[in-house]
């Protein structure tokens, strides 16, 4: 009886879902005879952000009032790689929301994402976006496919604690791979933790190889006209490599556990187990806010460096705009990204509303170090205006603070990176978990497998 | 009297409105994107613009995955390994609650535990307890007994075979309680003959037990089988298909096509070729078995 009641619920549920399907099929466009243009917005505060979801609202009246031509739609929709195509396939994807950096240069590939080079090259305030943070959102031939709304560098995030218990002076983190060996190794030796640890299955293993490799003054892809091919089976790879095995099999300095994701190796630092990671400055967030670790344990140092071709790899948060969607809806709702997310890096007001809205929620952090999306002056008067506001240990970050001007700023392997991360994953894994491993032999088959999937990406 | 006439008085209609809403289920939840799939298989799709037919392009660039190998190979060793360790240990328990002359409820709801524990959860759990240091928990009781230190999940050879010990653990209470279930139809006065005769536990289980079971223990194999060769939860939250593909399993690689990749054609046209050698393997065991289920 109850599965037949069930299933009838399950009917009607069904036979309105596609009433619902038809009656907004009629508005696909989103734009009215009048010329009125409806967008739909992702990432709408949820109900327990008070704060943040005041201004949010607040926010949408200002900016239909100031574009009467323009209706907001609110969706609480946040990116998630197992559902985005489905919504993508299905229309329901909101016109505008954030994406992860990592996956824009697959989106990009796959045509996944609008254009919006005109929009954004006649914009005020998308014009005056760093080129070198916009880089990351444009394909080889310059076509500019998402809003960049934040930008980081790669950083090395460390436990202040252990580096006082093991001996180590946290005001100095160290600046090449051979002083992280050192410090790695007394911190494993005083306290029994992992002195360095890393992020290595979900091809983040790759990510921070090449975030290595980088620093190294290593390449990962030759792109020469339209063609790729590997770059990595050289010296700056291999020393990358050398140093994780001898951290690992010599001073016994990596922990145990070997397989972490972003999330698990976060968790694993959060909670005190881990002496360094390379991650990007924004992990202190979910460290703080979620996985309960103390604000003032976490050191952010820049990247070690260990050549003067050494690089610093770039990041941020990115604002895509729905493919599905009309030209009107388009321009429309990359003018509300600037609106809400660019115009307080230029608009004191905006600035502080934001940075005490995120302050009174408590599940944000204020403050935490940034690559400054338009220039560093912009940067500094908006870190001026947020002052009050601050709940993250500033003293903290100033060794990357003091030295993010200064970095050589490099993207992520720009043909098919997630797939070339996949591949190095594995040198990683086998690299840490296998003693007597040929780093040598381990490169030179990584490379022929990833020059084999660039000749057919 | 007319045929449809017949029907209608034989309860037809009522029949065919109770059929409906099963059909509609069916057909929307399972048939209707069992046939997309199979449509996806043939088609290159970014989900934006129309679909290109590609015909057996996807096939092919499945089949010429180097990692195609290597998932096949994963997949057939878990089976393998779960075929072994996995498939007589939910019988074992079912036959040794039942012998049991007091505490048979206790038992059987410690065995069914796991099964209650969300995946997910218990993924997490027993990921702390393969924690490869000196000190953790399987570490620790290893040593009470004079072994180990393990590396359990960190290390290419023993990868697999801890998977599998936790996927046993997890899934044997829901075949215990099949078993039981069986176990209870069978006819006592075997035992009772068997017991008069002087047989041992074991010589009862083997003659007496066992052919009582032969059925439901062909079709728990099958499933179990197929299960098997579908496994992805396990290495997924466990070892995120490491350490160096060693845990990478064909679904494993099917969601690297879709979700990573994006790659639609590619991971349905991996997909049908999984339920093509699966479907394959089901007819062959029928065959081959039809003979020993007939009692």
């Amino acid at each position: 009886m109850l599965t037949t009641r069930r299933t009838t619920g399950v009917v009607a549920a069904l036979v309105m879902l596609g009433a619902t399907a038809c009656s907004s099929e009629s508005g696909a466009e989103g734009t009215k005879a009048d010329g009125t243009v409806t967008i739909k917005v992702g990432q709408k505060p949820t109900p327990d952000q008070a704060a943040a979801l005041k201004t949010w609202t607040d926010r949408v009246a200002e900016f239909e009032k100031a574009n009467p031509k323009i209706k907001i739609e609110g969706s609480e929709y946040g990116y998630d790689v197992q559902t985005f195509q489905a919504d993508l396939a299905a229309g329901t994807l909101p016109t505008v929301v954030a994406i992860p950096y990592t996956d824009v240069q697959g989106l990009i590939e796959r045509k996944q994402l609008a254009d919006i080079t005109d929009v954004v090259k006649a914009s005020p305030i998308g014009s005056k976006i760093n080129p070198e943070v916009l880089k990351t959102v444009q394909d080889s031939s310059g076509k500019i496919f998402g809003l960049p709304v934040q930008a980081y560098t790669m950083s090395l995030n460390y436990n202040r604690a252990l580096f006082k218990q093991a001996g180590l002076d946290p005001d100095k983190p160290p600046t090449t791979w051979e002083e992280v060996r050192t410090d790695a190794k007394a911190i494993a030796d005083k306290t029994g933790k992992a002195g360095y640890s890393m992020m290595t299955t979900n091809n983040t293993g790759g990510w921070i190889l090449t975030t290595m490799t980088y620093t190294y003054g290593g390449k990962i892809e030759n792109v020469d006209g339209g063609k790729a091919s590997a770059a990595f089976n050289d010296a700056p790879m291999k020393n990358a490599l050398t140093a994780l095995h001898e951290m690992r099999w010599t001073d016994n300095a990596m922990g145990s556990n070997f397989l972490f994701n972003q999330k698990q190796l976060q968790q694993e630092f959060a909670g005190g187990k881990i002496g360094m990671y390379i991650g990007t400055p924004g992990d202190y967030r979910d460290e703080v806010t979620t996985m309960g670790a103390k604000g003032e344990d976490i050191g952010v140092a820049p990247l070690p460096l260990n050549s003067p071709d050494g690089g610093t790899l770039t990041g941020g948060a990115v604002q895509m705009f729905n493919p599905k969607a009309s030209k009107e809806q388009v321009e429309a709702a990359v003018k509300w990204a600037e609106f809400f997310w660019l115009e307080k890096f230029t608009d004191q007001d905006h600035a502080v509303t934001d940075a005490k809205a995120a302050n009174a929620d408590k599940v944000h952090s204020v403050g935490l170090p940034m690559l400054w999306l338009f220039d560093e002056a912009s940067q500094q008067q908006y870190n001026a205006w947020i002052k009050p506001y601050v709940n993250t240990v500033q003293a903290n970050f100033t060794p990357y603070t003091s030295k993010a001007s200064s970095l050589k700023l490099m993207i992520e392997p720009p043909v098919a990176g997630q797939k070339v991360y996949a591949n190095l994953d594995t040198v990683v894994q086998t690299v840490l978990t296998k003693k007597d491993t040929d780093i040598g032999k381990l490169l030179t088959d990584s490379s022929k497998a990833v020059d084999g999937l660039l000749a057919n990406p | 009297m007319t045929r449809t006439a017949r029907w209608i008085r034989n309860g037809g209609i009522s029949t065919l409105v109770f059929l409906i809403p099963t059909l509609l289920v069916f057909g929307l939840f399972s048939w209707w994107p069992i046939a997309r799939g199979l449509v996806l298989a043939f088609q290159q799709t970014n989900l934006v613009e129309p679909a290109q037919w590609v015909g057996f392009g996807n096939f092919r660039k499945v089949l010429a995955d180097p990692l195609l190998l290597t998932a096949v190979r994963n997949t057939a060793w878990f089976a393998l390994l779960a075929l072994v360790f996995g498939y007589p240990a939910p019988l074992a328990l079912a036959v040794f609650v039942r012998e049991l002359r007091r505490g048979r409820a206790l038992f059987s709801v410690l065995a069914y535990l796991p099964v209650v524990l969300p995946p997910v959860v218990a993924i997490l759990l027993w990921r702390v307890f393969y924690d490869a240091s000196d000190d953790g928990l399987f570490n620790t009781l290893a040593r009470g007994i004079g072994l180990g230190p393990f590396q359990w999940l960190q290390d290419a050879h023993s990868a697999m075979p801890s998977i599998v010990l936790e996927a046993t653990w997890a899934n044997a209470g829901s075949t215990m309680i099949i078993y039981l279930a069986a176990l209870s139809g069978v006819r006592t006065d075997l035992y009772e003959a068997a017991e008069i005769d002087g047989a041992s536990i074991w010589r009862r289980v083997v003659h007496v037990t066992l052919p009582q079971l032969r059925t439901i223990l062909m079709i728990t194999l099958l499933l179990q089988i197929i299960g098997t060769f579908q496994v992805f939860t396990e290495p997924f939250l466990f070892t995120g298909g490491g350490p160096a593909n060693a845990t990478t399993t064909i679904l494993m690689l099917l969601y690297n096509y879709a979700f990573i990749n994006g790659d639609y054609g590619g991971a349905t046209a991996l997909s049908v070729l999984l339920a093509l050698f699966l479907g394959l393997l089901s007819l062959l065991y029928f065959r081959l078995t039809r003979r020993w289920g007939t009692t």
